[in-house]
């Protein structure tokens, strides 16, 4: 298996600012954010909520592509999302999961995984996805499965699903696990920053300055 | 929902510039639902938990759309979590058009809960609302709700009752 970070260092080289990425709440969003693209994303997005946003997105900005890298524990919590993915279908629309098969956030923490996700049992999300009608949806276990599947991802029309099984815990150790847990930025500045970005992108006017 | 009160909430999210409706099959907006699917006006989302409806709606708004989550009165419940953890927590507008099943006069007994838990949970969530019963009221009450939910930055909702869900 491999690692989440060195997964997204290699994920943060293949987008560009055109891209639009959503992130979880969990060990993703400071990885993500340390490819300097946190203000150009929407980060921390709560437990579950990650694909139904980027789906919002997708379905709004069909000519864009959008990016959701979710994580197993956020997208079992509204696993019925996939269902509306695979029958809305929109082809700029990429799920990466990094599955590891646990709970971080419910762990002793240390290094140690948390309790077990349904995927550390009998759970399948690709073929879960597969089912809900997202046919190209697989399993990487590599990192050159990885670029590979990713690259073409980006590269294709989707929507795709590329489930990553990563190690049960993130490199990341917990030394300076209170100071590390500070928001780059918190989700106010998020989303004006977010939204600032897909305004200049796009060319319009989403947060308007209203009269007296 | 008889058909006048349909136009009347069609025409209100059309003159309040809803251009994005996400919704889960319910039977008191399968009138509204038929006429939304079928009306170019709107991008249309069919979501299977109203969770999803709103984060389909903070996606959709975030790329300049301007969303409506027609919610059944016991989806709102299911729709707490996001709305509070990205509605609230991101400081985001949504329209929100719920039939408010259980209100006094709903003959249907297994309604009865909602109407202890519908106007307490949008009071905790932060969620101004207005209760229309009037089908004449009901365009300008959306209207209303949509300038205030874009205007203040957060869900807004409008809970349909008496005539207009009859």
């Amino acid at each position: 298996m491999v690692n989440r970070a060195d997964l997204i260092s290699i994920f943060g080289e293949m987008v560009n600012d055109e891209m639009l990425v959503v992130t979880p709440i969990g060990s993703t969003t400071p990885l993500w954010e340390r490819t300097g693209r946190g203000p150009t994303s929407l980060t921390s997005v709560s437990l579950g909520m990650c694909t139904p946003t980027a789906l919002g997105l997708a379905l709004a900005l069909p000519h864009r592509k959008v990016i959701a890298l979710d994580s197993d524990g956020n997208l079992i919590l509204n696993l019925c999302s996939l269902g509306t993915v695979g029958n809305e279908r929109p082809k700029n629309l990429t799920i990466i999961v990094f599955d590891n098969g646990n709970y971080l956030s419910g762990g002793p923490g240390k290094g140690k995984p948390g309790m077990p996700t349904a995927t550390a049992g009998n759970m399948d999300l690709a073929a879960v996805g597969r089912g809900c009608g997202i046919e190209k949806a697989s399993i990487v276990r590599t990192e050159a499965e990885f670029k590979v599947a990713a690259e073409k991802a980006l590269k294709e029309d989707g929507p795709s699903m590329i489930v990553a099984k990563i190690d049960p815990v993130d490199v990341r150790q917990t030394k300076n696990f209170r100071e590390d847990r500070g928001p780059g930025q918190d989700t106010r500045e998020n989303k004006y920053s977010f939204a600032r970005h897909i305004e200049r992108l796009e060319n319009i006017k989403i947060l308007k300055r209203g009269g007296g | 929902m008889e058909s006048q009160a349909v136009d009347a909430v069609l025409q209100g999210l059309k003159q309040s510039g809803v251009d994005f409706i996400s919704l889960l099959p319910d039977s008191d907006f399968s009138g509204l639902q038929k006429k939304v699917t079928g009306d170019p006006s709107f991008s249309y989302c069919a979501v299977s938990n109203e969770a999803i409806g709103v984060g389909v709606c903070a996606g959709a708004w975030l790329s300049g759309k301007r969303p409506a989550l027609l919610v059944p009165t016991s989806g709102l419940l299911v729709a707490a979590w996001p709305l509070t953890s990205l509605c609230m927590a991101w400081g985001l507008p949504l329209l929100l058009l719920i039939p408010f099943r259980g209100d006094i006069g709903d003959a249907f007994w297994l309604m009865g809960p909602y109407k202890d838990t519908t106007e307490p949970l949008l009071g905790v969530l932060h969620i101004p609302h207005v209760v229309v019963s009037k089908t004449e009221e009901v365009t300008k009450a959306i209207v209303d709700a949509q300038g205030s939910t874009i205007s203040w930055q957060r869900p807004v909702a409008v809970l349909l009752t008496g005539e207009t869900i009859k």
